[in-house]
């Protein structure tokens, strides 16, 4: 007999109690010289950053400043395309504020009738109201894939 | 001729750095907008208002040899608080103990009902057969091995009572192992990726794709759509589509959680991102006649972009081939060409942008999960490797979906289901 496991603490994650120690050791270890060498990419902005940040403040006296107009000539065309971007998905958010923030009910469309979704598979509605009552059954298939009966289960 | 191949090398590395570059900010940017328009002035998660009416809902399990899971989902399920559910649970044909299971919850559980195929048939078969027999109108289809929230339900059928256009929702799929390096990296993809994206989209009013795992759907918008196609190998993204071509709204409520396991394995991870790859390209393939024949122009953007993605990825393997072929070469070429595995200038702006956005969908999705920054530690994986993957897929993908037989069944044997 199947024991229902209802969660006993929310949200049901799958921590690492049953990972060995060695691949938690492992990733967290490789995971910070991935860190490391993406610090070791980025090692010249951030001696500049730094070197603004030390005594005299605001004021470069290790390195020297960027081209920074080279740099803007650069990212321009990206820049333009991005604010191309926000400002369309700025006006879509404007026009569909409404139904984006919408809470309250509305009137509904109709429901899908029995005999509409029994038309359009060829299946009999009557057949279908009594699938749609049965609590276990079985259905069998062609080998296009259609459905040739269903039969009350259960299965074994 | 070396000046030609100088200029379309420069041409793929501007396109290769730009492209994600300037989705990455439109994909913050709609992320922000959508959680300050929706998201700002909702209850919690865990707190969902009173609706005026609770309709029956019936949700749609489809099982394929999940005797190992069954224990949790039916757990979760019978938690869940919501006054009016059934569940239509699909035993497709499975060859280990779901069939007895489901047979044996059956008698105890007043909610639930059981559809066995005779023959395994795939989930798209599985789900229609699940909707055939379901008595509500609000479908919600969740996975076999997936723990719905107890609240889901509700925060589904507010969205629908809400806005009538809305023929199908996407709820918000958490990762639940975090026990590998594979596992955590996911939780913050997730987020950055699938959630910013997701409500980007729903801001400007179209969907790529619901989650499978966890969508709900009117039946009428399905019986408009055709209902699930047998021949896809991702009928969440095939259905999301042809709802749409129909002109239903589709869309995305984040309160609506699902915790999910995802694989933990390289090989059980290249499959499933190989089959999401492959299903993509097929469904676009089908979609897009449909689209021009019925002039949706407004799933014109969500297509184009898909387009240049797909091309994105070739970029990428052009540009890393003619770097190869430079290295290897440098007289014939004239020089370097292309662009190498390890980040360059461009490059490491590229995954400093990246964790940006790690970053401000940890904001936006702090809200649901507590800790979730604890995954930026391990994001920095996604920006240096993972997307090597998702790349090689891509470019796989699109030969293999030309190549299929248009009428071939999408079934598929789901990947591990990680280290627990």
């Amino acid at each position: 007999m199947i024991k229902l496991k209802p969660q006993d603490k929310w949200p049901p994650l799958v921590g690492t109690d049953n990972i060995p120690a060695l691949i938690l050791i492992r990733d967290t270890a490789l995971t910070l010289c991935a860190w490391l060498m993406f610090a070791y990419l980025l090692r010249k902005p951030i001696l500049l950053i730094l070197d603004y940040l030390r005594y005299p403040m605001l004021e470069l006296t290790a390195s020297s400043a960027p081209d920074w107009n080279r740099l803007w000539i650069q990212l321009q065309p990206y820049a333009l395309y991005i604010g191309w971007l926000m400002v369309w998905i700025m006006f879509w958010g404007i026009v569909r504020r409404k139904t984006l923030s919408a809470s309250a009910p509305k009137p509904q469309p109709p429901a899908l009738t029995t005999e509409e979704h029994a038309s359009a598979l060829n299946l009999n509605a009557q057949n279908l109201r009594v699938w749609q009552g049965s609590r276990n059954q079985i259905v069998h298939f062609d080998e296009k894939g259609n459905i040739t009966k269903v039969t009350v289960g259960p299965m074994l | 001729m070396t000046l030609d191949w100088l200029a379309i090398s420069q041409g793929i590395s501007a396109f290769c750095f730009g492209y994600p570059f300037v989705m990455s900010w439109y994909w913050m940017s709609g992320g922000i907008l959508f959680r300050l328009l929706r998201e700002r002035h909702e209850p919690l998660p865990d707190a969902p208002p009173v609706l005026h009416e609770y309709p029956l809902v019936s949700i749609l399990l489809p099982c394929f040899n999940e005797e190992d899971q069954a224990a949790e989902t039916f757990g979760a399920l019978a938690a869940l608080q919501y006054p009016n559910f059934e569940i239509i649970a699909v035993n497709d044909g499975s060859k280990d103990k779901t069939a007895a299971i489901l047979d044996e919850l059956e008698k105890r559980m007043p909610q639930l009902r059981v559809v066995h195929l005779a023959q395994n048939q795939g989930k798209s078969t599985a789900l229609n057969v699940g909707a055939l027999v379901a008595a509500g109108e609000i479908l919600v289809g969740i996975d076999g091995d997936a723990i719905l929230d107890p609240h889901a339900l509700t925060w589904f059928v507010r969205r629908f009572q809400s806005d009538p256009a809305i023929g199908a929702l996407t709820g918000n799929p958490r990762i639940r192992n975090r026990g590998s390096v594979l596992g955590r990296l996911q939780v913050g993809e997730f987020s950055s990726v699938v959630g910013l994206i997701k409500r980007a989209q729903s801001t400007y009013g179209t969907l790529f794709t619901v989650s499978g795992v966890i969508c709900a759907f009117r039946k009428k918008a399905l019986q408009d759509a055709g209902w699930w196609s047998a021949a896809a190998l991702t009928d969440d993204v095939d259905v999301t589509w042809r709802i749409q071509l129909t002109g239903w709204r589709v869309t995305f409520e984040p309160k609506a959680l699902c915790w999910i396991l995802m694989p933990e394995t390289l090989k059980g991870l290249w499959r499933q991102r190989l089959r999401w790859a492959e299903g993509g390209v097929q469904s676009v393939m089908e979609a897009t006649p449909v689209m021009f024949r019925s002039r949706r122009w407004r799933l014109l953007p969500v297509w184009f972009n898909y387009l240049i993605s797909v091309a994105w990825a070739y970029s990428m393997l052009l540009g890393l081939l003619m770097w190869i072929v430079s290295s290897l070469f440098p007289l014939f070429t004239g020089g370097p060409l292309g662009f190498g595995l390890m980040p360059q200038e461009w490059g490491t702006l590229l995954a400093l942008t990246y964790i940006l956005q790690s970053c401000v969908s940890v904001m936006v999705d702090s809200r649901f999960e507590k800790g979730l920054h604890s995954s930026i530690f391990w994001i920095i994986w996604y920006p240096l490797v993972f997307w090597l993957l998702q790349t090689a897929t891509a470019v796989l993908a699109l030969p293999r979906a030309l190549m299929r037989p248009r009428h071939a069944r999408g079934t598929w044997i789901s990947p591990d289901r990680g280290l627990r």
